[in-house]
């Protein structure tokens, strides 16, 4: 089934068109893994609309980001800020840089719009991070709201749910 | 009379930490963050001698409730009886060892061993052994419970422990330090802060007595955080800094008698209780100023002033530090090694909040504090450069922290002097000296 024939009412209007398939997605997600991997921060952050937010929950199965501390829960205020800071020379948490290999997979749409132009996506991945000597590897689970705007798709939130989440944690600098 | 120059021992006598008045320089030999001989030593000197935090009261609220924990390397089950009465117990099974209570937070009827099946009551008593008809008759039960810490007491909530069943009482101990709490905890119209869910848990490749010195070191803070105060002043903050100083206000470093030590600053950034900022948003601002009402009104102008309009970075030696500011952090730390140290890191607030306020407060913690905050990350690096520069402890001996030396002793030690920094280690010395 296709995005819009989830429509409520079922029957898919004629001149529906199918805005954000499975496979728009997963291309999207690609390429957002793949502006994180080649350090193309302010690209990323294009990807967000004006009043996205980025959550990193602390605690598996985290309900509430406003009422619980969180490894980050940036507004779009607080994600200029990070990507702000990931571009200056004076960010020595990352001097040097880190290396960051991405793998996305296990790609499906859980909810959508009727009209096809909104969905949730969720996905795996798999991060590889190599910096000062030492690699460390995160994994877990991503859900992406997506919307069809003007300028193509963009991100209403992210949430990365990090298997390791209430582990102790070394800096994480570099966006998941 | 210590040669600092060419790195020799020199005058020392065996000294790691070195005052020459009328050179006015101070120094600690850097084999105080590598030795594992004064790792080991600092595990009996320090962390069995002196009242070591263990929780805050709010961690387990109702009766059941429990938290365990490390606490100066013991695991420890931090919690509160049926009968309601807080407790430490240690978390070792009195038939062979194994942790009894093997979850890291819960409400529990009892801790039952799952080797081979003792039961405890949540006071620690000796419930029952399976096949007790196995002991002999003189075998007796209720000496076999939990056992407790040696001394267990709190302030205004915050509970430590001490190994050391000599130790004067907490209050005592506490000295200038209870003044500080006094401020973190007024805060609350009810007097009742509350450790807020969720915790931070980080760790640093660096010796844990950096982490003391970071915490309340404000030397550091315009080139180690620049991205920080770039945030600040981005959203509005005024940061900009008067002639002849290093931050935008000029506050003073404290010896609050014991080793306790803190920062006292007149405030610029913003604080949930109760200045506001732009950050916080236009329809924040009632909410902050009807906080701030409420503060005058129970505490009256001065001491609301005394309250809301100063932070403080105080450091209870020898390893709780709060800080008060933009939020309220409580942040505990432990020696994993000489060169490792595991950090935990809560939020604390009033209670009564608002998830608003919560939320506001959340906010400002998350943007400085933490793995994925913005000025921690580049504290853990400066710490872990350190610890590697150590590495040639050999050959470059001292480390420096004379800042403010030259002042008379009427003349207050500022915040970014090292006067407060030197009250930890002068402790440190003196209980490492004392220790056989
Ligand atoms: S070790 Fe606990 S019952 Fe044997
Ligand atoms: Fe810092």
């Amino acid at each position: 089934m296709t995005v819009a024939e989830m429509k409520p009412g079922g029957t898919k209007p004629a001149s529906a068109k199918v805005v954000l398939g499975l496979a728009e997605c997963e291309q999207f997600l690609i390429q957002e893994a793949r502006l994180l991997d080649d350090g193309r921060f302010d690209e990323w952050l294009n990807l967000f609309t004006a009043d996205a937010w980025y959550w990193v929950p602390s605690q598996p199965n985290q309900e509430n980001p406003r009422d619980t501390i969180s490894l980050m829960y940036d507004d779009r205020r607080l994600l200029e800020t990070r990507v702000r800071r990931l571009a200056s020379p004076r960010i020595y948490s990352q001097e040097p840089r880190s290396r960051t290999s991405r793998m996305i997979g296990n790609v499906t749409i859980e909810e959508a719009a009727p009209d096809g132009k909104a969905c949730t996506v969720r996905s795996k991945f798999q991060l590889l991070e190599y910096r000062r000597e030492t690699q460390r590897i995160f994994g877990g689970t991503c859900y992406h709201h997506l919307i069809q705007g003007e300028k193509g798709i963009q991100i209403a939130w992210k949430r990365v749910d990090l298997v390791n989440c209430d582990a102790p944690h070394e800096g994480l600098v570099v966006p998941f | 009379m210590n040669d600092r120059t060419n790195g020799k021992n020199g005058q020392a006598n065996g000294h790691l930490v070195l005052e020459d008045r009328k050179a006015q320089t101070f120094s600690v030999n850097r084999e105080v963050f590598v030795s594992p001989t004064v790792f080991e030593d600092e595990s009996r000197a320090i962390f069995d001698k002196c009242w070591i935090y263990v929780g805050h009261a709010s961690e387990i609220r109702n009766p059941g409730d429990f938290r365990t924990r490390n606490v100066a390397g013991r695991p420890i089950i931090f919690c509160r009886d049926r009968q309601c009465t807080p407790r430490a117990l240690i978390n070792s099974c009195r038939h062979r060892g194994a942790i009894v209570c093997r979850e890291r937070e819960g409400n529990a009827r009892q801790f039952y061993c799952m080797y081979h099946g003792w039961t405890y009551h949540t006071d620690g008593k000796l419930k029952a052994i399976p096949g007790d008809d196995a002991y002999g008759e003189k075998f007796d039960k209720s000496t076999l419970g939990l056992v407790e810490v040696p001394r267990f007491e709190h302030y205004r909530d915050f509970y430590f422990l001490n190994f050391d069943r000599d130790a004067p009482d907490l209050a005592t101990y506490l000295a200038g330090a209870k003044e500080y709490i006094d401020l973190v905890v007024d805060q609350s119209p009810s007097g009742r802060m509350e450790i807020i869910s969720g915790v931070q848990e980080y760790d640093i490749k660096a010796n844990w007595k950096l982490l003391v010195e970071n915490s309340v070191d404000d030397y550091h803070l315009v080139t180690t955080h620049s991205t920080w105060l770039n945030y600040m002043r981005n959203s509005g903050v005024n940061i900009s800094v008067p002639k002849g100083q290093l931050l935008p206000t000029k506050g003073i470093g404290k010896d609050l008698g014991n080793g306790h030590l803190t920062t006292d600053n007149p405030n610029y950034r913003g604080r949930p209780v109760a200045k506001w900022i732009s950050i916080y948003g236009e329809d924040a601002k009632a909410d902050i100023d009807a906080i701030r009402k409420e503060l005058v009104e129970r505490l009256g102008e001065t001491r609301a002033a005394r309250v809301a309009d100063t932070n403080r970075n105080l450091v209870v030696f020898p390893n709780l530090v709060i800080n008060d500011g933009s939020s309220v952090t409580v942040r505990n730390f432990y020696p994993l090694g000489p060169d490792h140290m595991r950090v935990t890191a809560w939020a604390l607030g009033p209670v009564e909040e608002t998830e608003a306020q919560r939320a506001r407060r959340l906010h400002a913690f998350l943007t400085f504090y933490g793995p994925g905050g913005f000025a921690t990350p580049d504290d853990v690096t400066a710490l872990e450069l350190a610890q590697q520069g150590f590495a040639a402890w050999r050959e470059v001996q001292w480390s420096d922290l004379s800042r403010g030396m030259g002042k008379s002793a009427n003349e207050p030690q500022l915040h970014t002097d090292e006067g407060h920094l030197r009250v930890f280690w002068r402790r440190w010395s003196e209980l490492m000296e004392q220790h056989p």
